[in-house]
């Protein structure tokens, strides 16, 4: 397929627009893999939420907590070597898994003339801790007369590759080690903004002129008890039978995790064009702001990331795919926020997939990214979700707003065209 | 007939790092022929440390290698190393008894 066949059957228009003097290139989606409590693949999501499908959560162990568990899966195919797969931990090895099936998605896998000149963008928080040690210490700690000594404990007690493990940066090497992707790699910490962060960043380099390739992603394994015991004293938890998370605002709101894994192949359209390969979607811009979460400020902040988009030159979304996390009042201020901005965004309706994927800290932004990559490629919103609160018709949509409002922070929009929109 | 710390050593590789138990002779060279790595061998050495009760001297093994004192080759031989591990094993019983 040469350069001018593919303009013509994607009936791309490339663009490229200059912001604040610099140079800012058309970037395509060229790959996904998202997996979820409720499928593998970009495409299994796509299919499986054709249907009435009702999300998978489970009380996790003998917490009482509600969690959406990983779907069974083995690892193999991408990471074959046991040894491998051991020293990754269940968090680390679900990201590698899912980034080199996006690589394949892209067409990218094994073409070491390409990854050798992809950046590797990661949305990541710190891996599996050794719990039995962490009891062991505690149950010791009484004993202990000098703080020093709990350090001691656990670098003499802990696993080496636990150790390495708890390293966030080390998702982004493992991907490296696994595929050949041996671009730069930076990794971003801090809950929903580090996915923020990492697609943005991503989207910056492919822009820009960095690379023509970057490969953008996060994990999140929501079955560590030392996550749940962290979220569950915060009283951020959802504490209550299930609830889809828009109706969680009367018992005081809350978010249920949910394990997911997301990565996404950002490619400069001229690029991808002369691999020959077929795009998702385009990446029409990103706006994310810090907001103090007084009140009122998720509208502002919401409107003022929308005001940068349109002055792109982007029109309006036909659907919003909501990161609505549950936690009030923050889910209700970004229903309401988005209520408000109708007059700007017009009448696009709103779809949460917090509902039945549950909530992913770092890969939430990143997966709901992917899923609208996923819808726009077929040119469709996903079907009504029976446990939400407004139907969607699987209307034809070329547009797609991915929204980000964290549970305490990490404010964020995304929009995602089809290549003719 | 092995010895009871080579079957330590053995079943210990055998759960860290999933080398099939059969493929682990006296004359294994863990590198070249068992597959492990770096950060592998570091595991093994921790599960032994704590099956053991001894502390393996990694990185004094690494120094003298690097100093021309001690051979990869034969060091990382599956006899040569179980005998180191023995050592360790009776010093740490003779500093007890001490």
């Amino acid at each position: 397929m040469n350069a001018q066949r593919a303009r013509s059957e994607y009936g791309a228009v490339l663009q490229e627009t200059i912001i604040s003097g610099v140079p800012h290139r058309d970037v395509w989606v060229t790959g996904v893999c998202l997996v979820s409590s409720g499928a593998d693949g970009a495409e299994e999501h796509w299919r499986r939420l054709q249907g009435r499908f009702g999300p998978l959560v489970v009380e996790h162990g003998d917490t009482g907590l509600l969690v959406h568990p990983l779907l069974p899966l083995d690892f193999s195919s991408e990471i074959s070597n046991p040894m491998d797969r051991k020293r990754m931990g269940q968090l680390q090895a679900l990201g590698v898994y899912t980034a080199g099936r996006a690589l394949t998605s892209a067409g990218l896998k094994g073409r070491s003339d390409f990854l050798s000149r992809t950046a590797v963008v990661v949305g990541c928080a710190g891996g599996e801790r050794d719990i039995a040690l962490d009891e062991t210490i505690f149950s010791e700690a009484s004993r202990f007369s000098d703080a020093a000594l709990l350090n001691q404990r656990l670098s003499a007690r802990m696993r080496p590759s636990t150790f390495l493990s708890q390293l966030p940066n080390l998702l982004a090497g493992n991907i490296s080690i696994q595929f050949g992707v041996t671009g730069g790699s930076r990794t971003t910490m801090g809950e929903e903004l580090a996915g923020v962060n990492a697609f943005k960043i991503g989207y910056q380099l492919t822009a820009d002129g960095t690379y023509d390739l970057a490969l953008v992603g996060g994990a999140f394994n929501a079955e560590r008890m030392d996550l749940l015991l962290l979220y569950g004293f915060g009283q951020y938890l959802w504490q209550h039978a299930y609830q889809p998370v828009l109706n969680r605002s009367t018992r005081g709101g809350g978010y249920i995790l949910g394990s997911l894994a997301a990565f996404l192949v950002l490619e400069e359209a001229e690029h991808a064009i002369s691999r020959g390969v077929a795009p998702w979607c385009r990446v029409c811009g990103l706006s994310a702001h810090h907001s103090r979460r007084a009140e009122g400020d998720i509208a502002r902040t919401l409107e003022k990331a929308w005001n940068e988009l349109e002055q792109l030159g982007t029109a309006g979304p036909a659907g919003i795919i909501s990161g609505a996390t549950g936690a009030s009042p923050s889910t209700e201020e970004e229903m309401d926020a988005l209520v408000a901005l109708s007059s700007l965004l017009g009448q696009a309706r709103v779809w949460e997939s917090g509902s039945i994927f549950g909530h992913g800290m770092e890969a939430s932004f990143l997966f709901n990214l992917g899923l609208a990559a996923v819808a726009l490629r077929h040119g469709r919103i996903y079907p009504s979700n029976p446990e939400a609160h407004a139907p969607l018709d699987a209307e034809m949509v070329s547009r797609l707003l991915v929204t980000s409002v964290g549970h305490l922070g990490g404010e964020a929009i995304a929009l995602l065209s089809t290549l003719n929109s | 007939m092995e010895s009871k710390t080579f079957n330590i050593v053995a079943d210990t590789i055998t759960e860290e790092c999933g080398v099939p138990r059969e493929k682990i002779t006296p004359d294994s060279h863990v590198i070249d022929d068992l597959g492990l790595d770096s950060i592998a061998f570091l595991d093994t050495c921790y599960a032994l440390d704590v099956k053991l009760n001894i502390k393996i001297p990694f990185e004094q093994w690494v120094s003298d290698i690097n100093a021309g004192k001690s051979d990869l080759k034969e060091l990382f031989k599956m006899r040569n190393l179980v005998a180191e591990i023995d050592k360790c094993v009776l010093n740490e019983r003779t500093t007890r008894s001490v």
